[in-house]
């Protein structure tokens, strides 16, 4: 091998070795997708399908639970409820309440419409196949359990997140409201998705 | 002294003493007692409100119970990371000269089977009973919130 040649292998090595290096740098790391929580669903209403594209243009606040919690999803849902009506008029038509149901078992979707409206009268109630709801649950990262409760009279209670995710007019997940929100912490979340 | 004289004794002196040992249920006092009003669809709801132990004892609260629905347990929540667990707990402690609250997301009485629904304002007896076994009726106000 004369030297021109060598030189040449190692000039298109150091080459390689280039394109290589600022493709590793700036893709990120192999296993590590960047975490995208939210995104569309379709579920069923007591008015047949329904998916979170179908809200494009409005803010939508989303609230996962399910309708035999006696105590922390009516808090969450009175709440978010009490938020929504303080604003005006016109904000209010901007903004579209969900509940969806991680008892599909138990929860029938004119159950969950009917639960929801009760709340307030736009909100809609969302179920689904016990499939369906644990990838929508996955997808916002929604912890949820199911919990025989021996001697009770309920036979089985549900461990779960108690958040509002509020998602922007384009369908992204804009922030997650704990349960300590109060109603004051709600309209300003709201208010943000609204401006933007 | 034979038996029958220390019987009648003793009697006369329980009768006489009775008074000054009130019960818990005559102790334990009750504030602001509520019942959540829920989606007709669903039969069942919470109860919430304040106790007031003011005796230098503990007690505690075993057991209630309404006409208006099947069943009322006594439970509670732990907040685990956001993450709600609610539990069916035997007994809620009444700690001496303390309050002990009842409220959303925390302690509360789980009511099932509620037999109609509940509006706003409607009123709603609950029977609780305490460790002595003694029983009082508090009156809860039905509210949606």
């Amino acid at each position: 091998m004369n030297k021109k040649v060598s030189i040449t292998i190692q000039v298109l090595v150091a080459i390689a070795l280039g394109i290589w290096l600022s493709y590793y740098f700036n893709s990120p790391p192999p296993g590590e997708a960047p975490l995208q929580l939210g995104g569309d669903f379709t579920l069923t209403t007591a008015d047949g399908p329904a998916s979170l594209h179908d809200f494009k243009g409005k803010v939508t606040a989303i609230y996962f639970g399910y309708t035999s919690c006696p105590d922390v999803c009516p808090t969450a849902l009175y709440n978010l409820a009490a938020a929504i009506n303080k604003m005006t008029p016109e904000e209010q038509a901007q903004i579209q309440g969900l509940f969806v149901t991680l008892d599909p078992e138990r929860d029938t979707p004119e159950k969950v419409g009917e639960y929801a409206r009760h709340f307030h009268p736009g909100f809609i109630g969302m179920t689904g196949t016990q499939d369906q709801i644990d990838q929508v649950a996955q997808q916002y990262l929604v912890i949820h359990k199911k919990v025989p409760m021996p001697g009770s009279e309920q036979e089985y209670a549900i461990d779960h997140s108690s958040r509002v995710y509020i998602v922007g007019r384009d369908g992204k997940l804009l922030s997650m409201l704990p349960h300590s929100s109060t109603e004051e912490d709600t309209i300003a979340y709201l208010r943000e998705a609204l401006a933007k | 002294m034979n038996i029958k004289l220390r019987t009648l004794l003793a009697s006369a002196l329980l009768l006489a003493t009775s008074p000054l040992f009130a019960t818990v249920a005559d102790d334990i006092q009750v504030v602001d007692p509520m019942i959540r009003v829920v989606p007709p669809v669903v039969t069942t709801t919470g109860a919430f409100m304040t106790f007031y132990n003011p005796t230098d004892t503990e007690h505690f609260l075993v057991g209630a119970s309404t006409g208006v629905a099947k069943k009322v347990e006594l439970h509670m929540h732990i907040h685990d990371n956001g993450v709600m667990r609610m539990r069916q707990i035997p007994h809620i402690h009444l700690p001496p000269h303390k309050d002990k609250r009842l409220k959303p997301g925390g302690l509360h009485l789980m009511i099932y089977g509620l037999k109609k629904p509940l509006h706003a304002g409607d009123k709603v007896d609950i029977e609780l009973e305490f460790d002595d076994g003694s029983r009082k009726t508090v009156t809860a106000t039905a509210v949606k919130r």
